[in-house]
């Protein structure tokens, strides 16, 4: 994979990767089955392109806000749908993504079915950032959300979360605030997603409501469950699988889909922790290497071991 | 009602038929595995393309049949080796494994029939009719007729049947209906058969009605199948028949005296977070 | 050991050699880069498109190639997704090191495409994709497809002056598309007195059109103008049919695939849509591309299949005047004059890179595709 392209697909990964970081929090920890993440993603996008081609605000200026603006969204959808429960919530959750979409499809401030185009890219000094620059840029929002997850599972949000997810009964009942944890964590996933939506449109200079459909919650969901739901390098690791390996396997060209099905059933079959999830093949057999094998005692040892 | 009105209402119908077939194999399975089948709607395109396939050969009979007969064993083979393994697994896994067995049976069927839209060559067995002012083409008698004859079929398996008294113990409690001695196993497989089957017949007659069998049909109403399941209950054959019935009929009447101000899906999307939100347990909340 | 340096030192020989080799060939060899939706939800056009692209590539090889140099076509997958189009594009013009490159896609993907290719200065053919912006991303961007604009205008005079309408009422789907024709129809019919009575729009995908069709058939248009894919417009027919609907029906290349005959059946007869593909021409070029498609895909060309096809022999054109650098295909391009295609002459490309050339109207006759008359008055087809 050379210069050009291999930046390309390194900034779609990093913006794969921010999405499911940001699902891992709501379903990986706050346990909510979570089947429309892509509507926030959206909401992310089109905020920062609308902020900047029809406000004529920075790009600077307008991807904070556009992270703000999902996270506020996030924090209401939850607040609201906290009546709804498990399975009824997944489809809940796949039915904004369809209204959302369907929003930025009809209203026409949103551009309706042409979308929104000429988004520009931020600037730095006066300079257009190039594919090198936004590489970097996404892999510095990819780090700084990765550090503020892991700031909030080791915090006493994290132990909460981690609670939940594990038996939320008997969080309740120890008297864990359930229904503040999953607002908190599904606006800060959110968050996240707005960011990579955001960094997206600018990206791409060019955003049509298609872009964020069901389709695209289901991939990101997908590449948080097979790298290892619940653990942030399950996430990172799931988000760059499934968006690398298809460009490397380019090649097989008609075949992708089917073995990317296929990949799908038999990791669910096999390892459903995931590829690097709690308890996974991979997991055990890198701590083991890690650690080294347990040193086979030789006979003099043995004597000399004796109480 | 005006005759319009009527017309209306009767084309809702038809369509919330087709809807309520798809979606009650769906409810039948949550309701004992307590599993999103996604891959059903895989499951109602492979039916079609049997059909498609059989029906110059063998008649128009001999496709249904072996729609059904495609769709009951796909049913089984994902109950047998993807579901059943991860009954003890976290919800979110077998809903993966059951995307990833979709997204493989639709790219499958692209493979082997190709991507293109094909006709279907089975002609309506009944002729067009005029029933209190509304007129009714072959197709759409012939659905209603058969959604009816299969929605009461299923109503008298469920309530006078011993099978049907075993599929309720378990789609109430697994475990227990296991400790008081039913085989569990069979009754699952069975369900998973029966809705499949479902799935089969639903597929042959949405391919008869528009004439358009595709690799991805399954997409266009999979999707619309889910929210159905929810509103009616999620496991409720008769919230989900009422609920597919409704819906197409709601849609129709929308579309018509509205037009389309959002696209369908999202009208029945809409509608079920409404609901949720009115009713968090569905309109026909529990199980039946 | 020795073995397996000897092996080692062939493996290292060879690969060398057929490095050299291949730079050799690389100077007799032009490569094209071509991205389509061959896999996801438009594979059927995906399908069509890469075949028509490939058909001219192996036509233009087996003549001898285009000014002594092989044809290469690079074909990659975009499945329709916008940001897969960018990453391919971006992969067509650096790893596979592409002279020019033809999009075989729709309006999203090519849109998000453009700017690649005209930032790397890279010329791209569009054969069929009808969004108005995406010539305007640059100067390395040509668009062989009517526009938008100019068909529906065309459709516009169809309907008053070959079929004689004197009402219409405008049927199209949600997408840019169906706004782009239904506006630019409804600009044109205002301009040359064609009533415009109602304008309804249907999602993309819809299946069931009878309440559609129930709200229209009271107003009794002389003409039904139908902005749809053959898929729903074989299902609008049908419907239309099955209601007794009278109107005449037109609709644009959209419809354009002998699908549309197959899934409307007896609903299509009568039917007319306007397009660039004249399956009653008497020009013998497009009689041998019917039958050399026919033949190894086992079923009629389309619109979209003739778009790549005429996509490629205009790049094919462009080289055999000579064209070596990307550069000079652009100005090829640019100064292209009065080419026969398959899909009529090409006059020329205007300023803004967008074509010129008649628009045709097929009607269906005894379940084929038969001419029914051309619009090439040049205040309508010309781009504004």
């Amino acid at each position: 994979m050379t210069g050009e392209y291999a930046l390309t697909v390194g900034v779609f990964t990093g913006i794969w990767v921010l999405l499911a970081m940001g699902l891992n929090l709501v379903s990986g920890y706050a346990g909510q089955p979570h089947l429309g993440h892509a509507a926030l993603y959206g909401i992310g996008a089109y905020a920062s392109a609308l902020l900047t081609t029809r406000s004529g605000l920075d790009p600077w200026v307008a991807i904070p806000l556009s992270v703000l603006l999902a996270s506020a969204i996030g924090l209401a959808l939850s607040a609201v749908t906290l009546r709804v429960r498990d399975d009824f919530l997944a489809i809940t959750t796949m039915g904004v993504n369809f209204v959302v979409v369907a929003v930025f499809l009809y209203v026409p401030f949103f551009g309706g079915a042409y979308g929104i185009g000429g988004v520009p890219p931020p600037r730095l000094l006066g300079v257009a950032f190039d594919r090198r620059a936004y590489f970097a840029l996404v892999l510095g929002a990819v780090v700084l959300g990765a550090l503020l997850d892991r700031w909030i599972l080791r915090s006493w949000l994290g132990a909460g979360l981690v609670a939940l997810r594990d038996d939320e009964l008997a969080a309740e009942a120890s008297g864990v605030d359930t229904r503040r944890f999953k607002v908190v964590a599904f606006g800060i996933g959110s968050g996240h997603a707005g960011l990579a939506g955001a960094l997206y449109a600018h990206f791409a200079g060019f955003i049509t409501p298609q872009d964020f459909g069901f389709p695209v919650s289901i991939t990101v969901l997908c590449m948080v469950v097979l790298g290892g739901i619940g653990t942030l390098r399950g996430a990172v690791t799931g988000a760059v699988l499934l968006s690398v390996l298809p460009e490397l396997f380019r090649f097989l060209l008609n075949y992708r889909m089917l073995l990317y099905g296929l990949l799908l059933v038999l990791t669910m079959r096999y390892q459903p922790q995931g590829l690097l999830g709690e308890g996974s093949a991979l997991v055990g057999f890198l701590r083991r290497r890690a650690v080294g094998r347990p040193p086979v005692p030789r006979a003099e040892e043995v004597g000399r071991a004796a109480p | 009602m005006s005759a319009v009105l009527t017309q209306q209402v009767a084309a809702g119908l038809v369509l919330g038929s087709l809807y309520a077939l798809l979606a009650l194999g769906l409810a039948m399975v949550y309701g004992v595995l307590r599993i999103l089948h996604v891959a059903h709607a895989g499951v109602f395109a492979a039916g079609a393309y049997a059909a498609l396939v059989t029906a110059p050969r063998v008649g128009a009979w001999g496709g249904v049949a072996a729609a059904v007969g495609v769709c009951a064993v796909g049913g089984l083979f994902a109950e047998r080796f993807v579901y059943r393994p991860l009954l003890d697994q976290p919800p979110l896994v077998p809903l993966i494994a059951s995307i990833g067995l979709f997204i493989l049976v639709e790219d499958l069927l692209r493979l082997v029939f190709g991507p293109y839209i094909q006709a279907f060559p089975i002609r309506p067995p009944l002729q067009g009719l005029e029933v209190a002012g509304v007129r009714l083409t072959g197709n759409d008698a012939l659905i209603l007729a058969t959604t009816a004859l299969l929605l009461g079929g299923l109503y008298l398996l469920l309530h006078r049947t011993t099978l049907g008294l075993a599929w309720r113990a378990v789609a109430s409690d697994l475990e227990v209906a296991r400790m008081m001695g039913i085989n569990t196993n069979r009754v699952v497989a069975l369900n998973l058969a029966v809705g499949s089957a479902l799935a089969g017949i639903a597929g042959v007659l949405v391919a008869l009605y528009y004439n358009q069998v595709y690799p991805t049909m399954g997409s266009v109403v999979g999707y619309k199948a889910l929210a159905i399941i929810v509103l009616g209950g999620l496991g409720s054959v008769l919230g989900t028949a009422a609920a597919g019935l409704l819906l197409g009929v709601v849609e129709s009447l929308l579309v018509a005296q509205v037009g389309f101000v959002l696209p369908r899906d999202a009208i029945a999307f809409i509608a079920l977070i409404l609901v949720l939100l009115a009713r968090p347990r569905g309109l026909v909340g529990g199980s039946a | 050991m020795h073995v397996r340096r000897a092996l080692l030192g062939v493996v290292l020989l060879a690969v060398v050699l057929q490095g050299s080799l291949g730079g050799y060939a690389q100077e007799r060899t032009v490569r094209i880069g071509f991205f389509a939706p061959i896999t996801g939800p438009a594979a059927a056009d995906g399908a069509s498109a890469r075949q028509g692209a490939e058909l001219a590539v192996n036509e233009v090889n087996r003549a001898g190639g285009a000014a002594g140099r092989r044809l290469e076509l690079i074909v990659q997958d975009d499945r329709l997704n916008a940001n897969e189009a960018i990453a391919v594009s971006t992969r067509l013009i650096e790893q596979d090191r592409v002279l020019v490159g033809v999009s075989g896609s729709y309006s999203g993907p090519t849109r998000a495409a453009a700017p690649v290719w005209q930032r790397s200065l890279t010329p791209l053919v569009v054969a069929y994709a009808t969004h108005p912006e995406i010539t305007k991303t640059g100067n390395y961007i040509f668009r062989l497809g009517v526009l938008g604009s100019v068909e529906a205008a065309a459709g516009a005079e169809a309907a008053r002056k070959l079929l004689g309408a004197q009402t219409v009422v405008v049927l199209f789907m949600d997408n840019d598309v169906g706004r782009n024709f239904s506006a630019s129809f409804r600009a044109h019919a205002e301009r040359i007195g064609l009533r415009v009575l109602a304008s309804e729009v249907f999602p993309l995908g819809e299946r069931d059109y009878t309440p559609l069709l129930l709200k229209v058939r009271p107003l009794s248009p002389d003409l039904l103008y139908v902005v749809a894919y053959y898929s729903e417009a074989a299902l609008i027919a049908r419907a239309a049919r099955q209601l007794g609907v009278r109107s005449k029906l037109l609709g644009m290349q959209g419809w354009d695939s002998p699908k549309f005959l197959e899934l409307a059946g007896e609903a299509a007869e009568g039917t007319y849509f306007t397009t660039t593909f004249d399956r009653g021409s008497t020009d013998p070029q497009v009689r041998r591309f019917m039958q050399a498609y026919e033949q190894p895909y086992r079923m009629p060309a389309d619109i979209v299949s003739a778009s790549t096809y005429n996509a490629i022999q205009v790049v094919a054109h462009v080289l055999r005047g000579g064209a070596v650098s990307k550069a000079q295909v652009r100005e090829g391009l640019a100064r292209l004059r009065n080419f026969r295609g398959i899909l009529g002459v090409i006059e020329r490309f205007t300023p803004q890179r967008e074509v010129v050339q008649p628009v045709y109207v097929q009607q269906v006759r005894a379940g084929r595709f038969a001419s029914a008359g051309a619009i090439r008055d040049p205040s309508v087809i010309e781009p504004k």
